[in-house]
């Protein structure tokens, strides 16, 4: 009999945790320690929090550390976390331009207002292996300074801080405006953002529901999603230009209880896009750019391309095309995966099910005569 | 057990009249009772009202003020809450501004508590009672028959008028002095004896 | 947010309550709450509602475990069922989950449950007034083979125009002499809405009809609920000349209990039958006598 008809499921659970147990405990290596994976795996630490929609680098660590590297089921650890912990506060709108840069580039423009800020990147490291790895000269941890870590304990290190560099640039989007070549998309009044966590989507939701969506998207699911469209058989969309890469810290403030003002609580670290679409399709004013939007926690920059990408697409795409309802409802790392993997519980009270048809099918005439 | 007017419920006590709610809901014209006292119509929005609900109280304002300490929601005019409780002497006009939804979103129809005297079951004495209402309709096995005290019937009429273009409409839970509960979903078909 | 809003919260957190019944806390619980009131009031229709992610994986049974977190008290005693089997691993794994986070009392026996949270089977005993029977479903949505576009879906219920599902039906019978959808037919539920019985056997949809018990449905992963209240009309869809066909294959028996008429899974290595349903095979086995009841029932 199959495993699924086997006494004693609780038993073959627990001796299938036991192993995964012993497996993490156990082995030659020292155990893995949070800090390592938030400063030695940042970008990791980074994914998993973005796939999750929240920021919580020591929590993440851990979730992936527990997860064996696994990055969707970190991210269904920490959400499924968040499920269990009540909603403190509502924290006050933040406006993008409070954005603290670490890095900021403009491909559209060789001198945009404000620094181009290389930053820290990987982009220009040349993709050589170091097979001979890196030999650890610092001091042992237990002999640095107690009570040294970093706020954000993924925090890059700067590489060279300068008291000058505008850390608030003004954005292209900006001077693009005054020479009047956008879209002018800016509203008078300030509708509530749609919550997704509290209320599913579908398509005809506004902007704000697709941008959070994405915003938690599975990254190469956003980067596939992109490429088919772009080069694919579905070809909708074309390649825009980027008008700001930043990557930097948000403000978080909260209204205070007694005083009714809005006090800082700590920040955030994301990846900002803004992606110029140039207007030429049929119907659209060739005289005007258009702007799409890509924002996540963390540093992914493919990801947060590919949502600014596909934001402007679809807003183009006005729901003639399926690319909506695919970017809402397909994109979601843990949905995805889950449901794919649920193919491997039982199914043979269906399948029995299916075999019957298949024999009913063969014992039956294949055209009944009509008023039978 | 009794709770305090107005008093925020606890996890458990939410859960014991949710169970109530939910099987008065599948059953209509089926009573059933509350271990909780003096909650009447507004145990609807203190049971299920979170922080960004939307509720209304109509006829008790001391005790839209203890739901809205108790949950966290915001009180909104009638016609634009999720949640109401419709106190004392119910209006036909309040049932009549009820939000309703839509057929495309019908879960936007308004829960409502309604208060009323005493209910009374199909026992042989509810015709003695001020309304009698006969049920039928998803969720009632045979034709049920209630008597309510307290409510006028042209609350009723109104309650039909709201629910006429099923699938929007409102669904209702009439509540009694003693505690006892009836629901009324919008797919019940009412006849007003 | 108001300040009356955030000093309700803050004290609510501080006072310190600890949620006793369950993973969820007690917002989402209210969420899936009102949900289901709004299904038991519109039968068969999918309500949307913030699922949120649970222990177990999505399409896994997020949504009927939330279901059952949302409605289970301390009184409840709960059975868990995969393919009608208790003790497969996932059952036992979301039995685990309930009963550590919720302290409720468990059984396998179907008569003396409350609750039964259940992945593709409703079980053989008859159940009755005031059990609830909470489905997991992995596609809710009945009309998904006909269209694919979830604005002229949500269409098509709001307006009960079901005419593409109607064709699509009949032309499975010009084609191939049968209906041949196999699990998760479609039924009208109400006269109104067309339900997915989520991968339940044909044999068990007759189940649903007129039952003394309420029916809820969870679909975690595409974040609906819907409801089938109790004595409510569950009507596969078929045309009048053609009956509704349930899986029976004529001369199978159970292996172990004997019986005919419950619904048997194949065990090819043993050329044979067993009950999908172990728990009532078993009492069966022990010469319980209203397995066999209920069996004969069936058999006549």
């Amino acid at each position: 009999m199959g495993y699924a008809a086997a006494r004693g499921g609780t038993e073959a659970i627990l001796a299938a945790e036991r192993l995964v147990r012993s497996r993490q405990e156990g082995g030659v290596s020292a155990a893995l320690r949070a800090e390592q994976l938030t400063e030695r795996l940042s970008l990791a630490v980074d994914r998993v929090m973005g796939e999750a929609g929240l920021w919580a680098p020591e929590l993440a660590a851990t979730a992936l550390r527990q997860a064996e590297g696994d990055l969707v089921e970190a991210a269904h650890l920490l959400r499924a976390y968040q499920s269990t912990r009540a909603r403190l506060a509502r924290p006050a709108t933040v406006d993008a331009d409070e954005l603290t840069v670490l890095r900021r580039i403009v491909p559209a423009y060789r001198v945009p207002p404000g620094p181009q800020l290389l930053g820290r990147s990987l982009d220009y490291v040349a993709r050589l292996l170091n097979a001979a790895g890196v030999s650890d000269t610092r001091a042992a941890p237990e002999q640095r300074a107690e009570g040294a870590g970093p706020e954000d304990p993924t925090s890059p290190v700067e590489a060279v801080p300068s008291e000058a560099t505008d850390r608030r640039p003004g954005r292209l989007l900006r001077l693009l405006r005054e020479q009047g070549l956008v879209a002018d998309r800016r509203r008078d009044d300030d509708p509530e953002p749609y919550d997704i966590a509290r209320q599913p989507v579908r398509p005809g939701v506004p902007r704000s529901a697709r941008l959070s969506v994405m915003a938690r998207a599975e990254t190469g699911a956003l980067v596939n999603l992109w490429y088919r469209n772009v080069l694919g058989p579905d070809g909708y969309i074309h390649e825009i230009t980027l008008g700001e890469v930043r990557h930097g810290y948000l403000p978080v403030r909260v209204e205070h209880p007694l005083t009714g003002e809005a006090v800082s609580v700590g920040r955030v670290r994301v990846t900002e896009v803004e992606a110029i679409e140039d207007l030429d399709g049929p119907g659209e004013r060739r005289d005007l750019f258009d702007v799409g939007y890509g924002l996540c926690t963390g540093h992914n920059e493919r990801k947060a391309i590919a949502m600014a990408n596909l934001d402007i697409a679809v807003e183009r795409d006005g729901g003639r095309s399926p690319l909506e309802q695919s970017v809402l409802l397909t994109t979601d790392g843990l949905d995805a995966s889950g449901f794919l993997e649920h193919l491997k519980l039982p199914h043979y009270v269906t399948f029995r099910s299916m075999v019957e048809r298949k024999l009913a099918v063969r014992v039956a005439e294949p055209t009944p005569s009509p008023g039978r | 057990m009794t709770a305090t007017v107005g008093a925020r419920l606890g996890a458990r006590q939410s859960q014991a009249v949710f169970r109530v709610l939910l099987s008065t809901l599948a059953e209509p014209g089926r009573i059933g009772r509350l271990s909780l006292e003096g909650l009447g119509a507004a145990v609807v929005p203190l049971s299920l009202a979170v922080v960004d609900s939307t509720f209304a109280v109509v006829g008790d304002d001391a005790q839209l003020g203890r739901v809205r300490l108790a949950t966290g929601a915001s009180a909104v005019s009638l016609p634009e809450a999720a949640l109401v409780a419709l106190c004392g002497a119910v209006e036909p006009e309040s049932i009549a501004r009820l939000r309703r939804g839509s057929a495309l979103e019908p879960e936007l129809g308004a829960k409502v508590g309604v208060d009323c005297e005493r209910l009374v079951a199909d026992s042989g004495r509810w015709s003695e009672a001020g309304v009698a209402i006969e049920f039928s309709g998803p969720g009632v096995a045979e034709r049920t028959r209630l008597g309510v005290d307290g409510v006028a019937r042209e609350v009723f009429v109104a309650l039909q008028e709201a629910n006429r273009a099923f699938p929007a409409g409102v669904d209702a839970w009439l509540v009694d002095r003693e505690g006892q509960v009836v629901g009324i979903p919008r797919s019940s078909t009412l006849e007003v004896c | 947010m108001s300040h009356a809003t955030w000093t309700t919260s803050v004290v609510e957190l501080a006072s310190g309550e600890p949620d006793e019944l369950g993973h969820l806390d007690e917002q989402s619980k209210r969420d899936i709450r009102h949900a289901l009131l709004t299904a038991v009031a519109v039968p068969g229709y999918q309500v949307p509602f913030a699922s949120k992610e649970m222990p177990v994986a999505r399409g896994w049974g997020s949504g009927g475990l939330q279901v059952t977190l949302a409605v289970v008290g301390t009184e409840d005693v709960v059975k868990v069922i995969d393919q009608g089997d208790d003790d497969g691993v996932n059952a036992a794994n979301l039995r685990r989950l309930i009963a550590t986070t919720t302290g409720t009392a468990h059984t396998t026996d179907a008569r003396t449950a409350t609750i039964i949270q259940t992945r593709h089977r409703i079980p053989e005993d008859r159940l009755r007034p005031g059990q609830i029977l909470v489905l997991q479903v992995p596609v809710p949505e009945p009309l998904r083979g006909v269209e694919r576009d979830m604005r002229e879906l949500c269409r098509m219920h709001a307006e009960g125009d079901y005419a593409r599902m109607w064709v699509s039906l009949y032309e499975d019978v010009v084609r191939h002499g049968v209906i041949t959808r196999t699990t998760g037919y479609p039924v009208l539920v109400g006269g109104r809405y067309v339900m997915a019985t989520t991968p339940i056997p044909r044999f068990d949809v007759p189940k649903l009809h007129e039952a003394p018990f309420l029916s809820l449905f969870g679909a975690g992963r595409e974040k609906r609920v819907y409801a089938v209240p109790p004595h409510t009309s569950v009507e596969p869809l078929t045309f009048e000349d053609l009956p509704f066909e349930v899986e029976r294959t004529p001369g199978a028996a159970c292996l172990l209990c004997g019986a005919k008429e419950s619904y048997l899974v194949e065990v090819p290595e043993r050329d044979g039958w067993i009950c999908s349903d172990t728990a009532w095979c078993a009492r069966r086995r022990d010469g319980d006598e209203e397995a066999e009841l209920v069996s004969e029932a069936r058999d006549a």
